[in-house]
């Protein structure tokens, strides 16, 4: 089979025009992932009864489900359910007008919660227990403790393996096509059901992501150093 | 003034303190002595509410409080009149020296920015850490961290400092200056309650000392009572084996 040059350059070009759905489907999920994973890792950190069981649970449970079972079981109770919901707050929009990226927002949402939240309580826990008495010491409540000494202490540490969490998030996206989403692999894959130019689709779909991906690290490498300012290697001060 | 009565603790089924009462007058430097599992550091740290004890009472500042049942408001108000010094310092890794002394003043006790970094530029002066008030802590030695963490202290003006083993985690040759440093804050007349092995540190600060042995306060005194004159079976031996470790010190 030729690889032909031209049909890599219009699947490109196809598949960079849904680049801004993969994008925004990743940030609104990265977004309120991560918030929530927050209040997860906290809850479940800090052993709030009843709520950490639930979400140790819920953790558990989603960490042995493939993420695509997560998406088209996701997608069954969407349509199934959708007129239920809406109802039960009154509203009047039918499933059909509403985009079906929603349903991606939600599903990746739920599901980068479990391992950004279990990056979170990790590095809580490798933080000095010292350092939340010391707080306490000087008189500090739990939320002037958690804001101002443990999670930017907390954040630095979590840093590298948020990014990969991010990553698994921005990868895991072309799995939306499985219920009709159209995002970057599946629009370079348009040109060709014309074509059959399917290797050169993939390859513009790769070519894409590899961009997006390095640029991503490339800013994560910029921010890690700067956030690493006060854990400086120990200078001879005697 | 602080007085603590009838402090009990568990861990599960170990009673680690059982039935502690002490007085504590305003000014006192208390050394409280024990051989390890004694139950001193969490005789502080109930102090502190770092522990919830079992059972137990404490009047601070004519305040009585139940050292059980302390709700969160209570708490905090205690720890504004009760400032620790940690063992391992404790300094927040995130926070420059200047940081680490102003954090308490302008967070929890509402001290105008301005006015507490005056305050902690002045308490660093008297630390004599002046030059390092930019550093973070992993830029700084142990002895250094200490005296951060004792100026920390400091600057909050407590009632009452507690230090737990403030020079076990130095150097020997750093911690001449830690404790030259916390007999200074002796004779600011700031009350404190001191666990250390310092021998000679205690028969020269100290103004009471405490020995304590399996959850329970064994004898008490002044340091010449105590040192010279102790009355007590459990810290004759115990005086014996530290004098005798500190001798052999020299010997290694
Ligand atoms: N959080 C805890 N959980 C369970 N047991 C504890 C805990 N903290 C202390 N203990 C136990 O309580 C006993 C007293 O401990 P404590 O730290 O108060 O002793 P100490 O007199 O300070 O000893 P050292 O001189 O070694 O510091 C020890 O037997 C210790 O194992
Ligand atoms: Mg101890």
């Amino acid at each position: 089979m030729e690889f032909d040059v031209q049909s890599l350059k219009d699947c490109f070009f196809s598949g960079i025009q849904y680049l801004g759905v993969t994008v925004k489907i990743s940030l609104v999920s990265i977004i309120f992932g991560t918030i929530l994973a927050l209040i997860v890792a906290l809850v479940r950190f800090y052993k709030v009864p009843v709520l950490s069981q639930l979400f140790a649970l819920f953790v558990t449970v989603y960490r042995g489900i493939p993420i695509m079972l997560i998406i088209l079981i996701g997608h069954l109770m969407y349509v199934m359910h959708f007129d239920t919901v809406v109802k039960a707050l009154h509203l009047s929009v039918k499933i059909k007008d509403v985009d079906i990226v929603l349903l991606g927002y939600i599903v990746m949402t739920v599901g980068v919660i479990p391992s950004i939240s279990e990056t979170f309580r990790g590095a809580l826990k490798s933080i000095d227990k010292t350092q939340y008495e010391a707080c306490y010491s000087i008189g500090l409540t739990t939320t002037q403790s958690l804001r101002r000494v443990i999670l930017p202490q907390m954040f630095p540490v979590a840093f590298p393996s948020y990014i990969n969490n991010i990553l698994g998030v921005i990868k895991g996206v072309p799995l939306l096509s499985s219920v009709g989403i159209m995002e970057v692999m599946q629009g370079s894959l348009l040109p060709c059901s014309v074509s059959y130019s399917y290797l050169e689709g993939y390859a513009a779909a790769a070519l894409i992501y590899f961009m997006l991906i390095t640029l991503i690290l490339n800013v994560a490498k910029y921010i890690e150093k700067n956030l690493n300012r006060y854990r400086v290697i120990r200078k001879n001060t005697k | 003034m602080l007085e603590l009565d009838h402090v009990k603790k568990n861990f599960g089924k170990l009673s680690v303190l059982k039935d502690v009462s002490l007085k504590i007058e305003n000014g006192d430097v208390v050394v409280l002595l024990g051989p390890s599992g004694s139950g001193k550091t969490t005789l502080l740290r109930c102090v502190n509410f770092l522990e919830k004890a079992d059972n137990g009472k404490m009047i601070i500042d004519g305040d009585n409080i139940d050292l059980h049942t302390a709700n969160k408001k209570t708490i905090r108000k205690v720890r504004k009149k009760v400032a620790f010094v940690f063992q391992n310092y404790g300094l927040f890794q995130n926070k420059t020296a200047l940081q680490n002394i102003t954090e308490g003043l302008i967070v929890a006790r509402k001290i105008p920015k301005a006015e507490a970094i005056k305050k902690g530029e002045e308490v660093l002066k008297w630390v004599g850490l002046s030059d390092k008030k930019d550093y973070y802590p992993s830029q700084l030695s142990g002895g250094q961290q200490q005296r951060i963490g004792i100026a920390r202290a400091v600057a909050l003006d407590p009632e009452i400092i507690l230090f737990d083993e403030p020079t076990s985690a130095l150097d020997p040759e750093l911690v001449g200056d830690v404790l030259s440093l916390i007999k200074r804050v002796a004779q600011r007349g700031i009350s404190m309650m001191v666990v250390t092995h310092e021998m000679s540190f205690a028969q020269e600060v100290a103004n009471k000392v405490v020995f304590m042995d399996g959850g329970v306060i064994v004898e008490q005194g002044s340091p010449r009572d105590i040192f010279y004159y102790p009355k007590e079976e459990r810290t004759k031996k115990f005086l014996e084996r530290v004098q005798h470790n500190e001798r052999n010190m020299y010997y290694i």
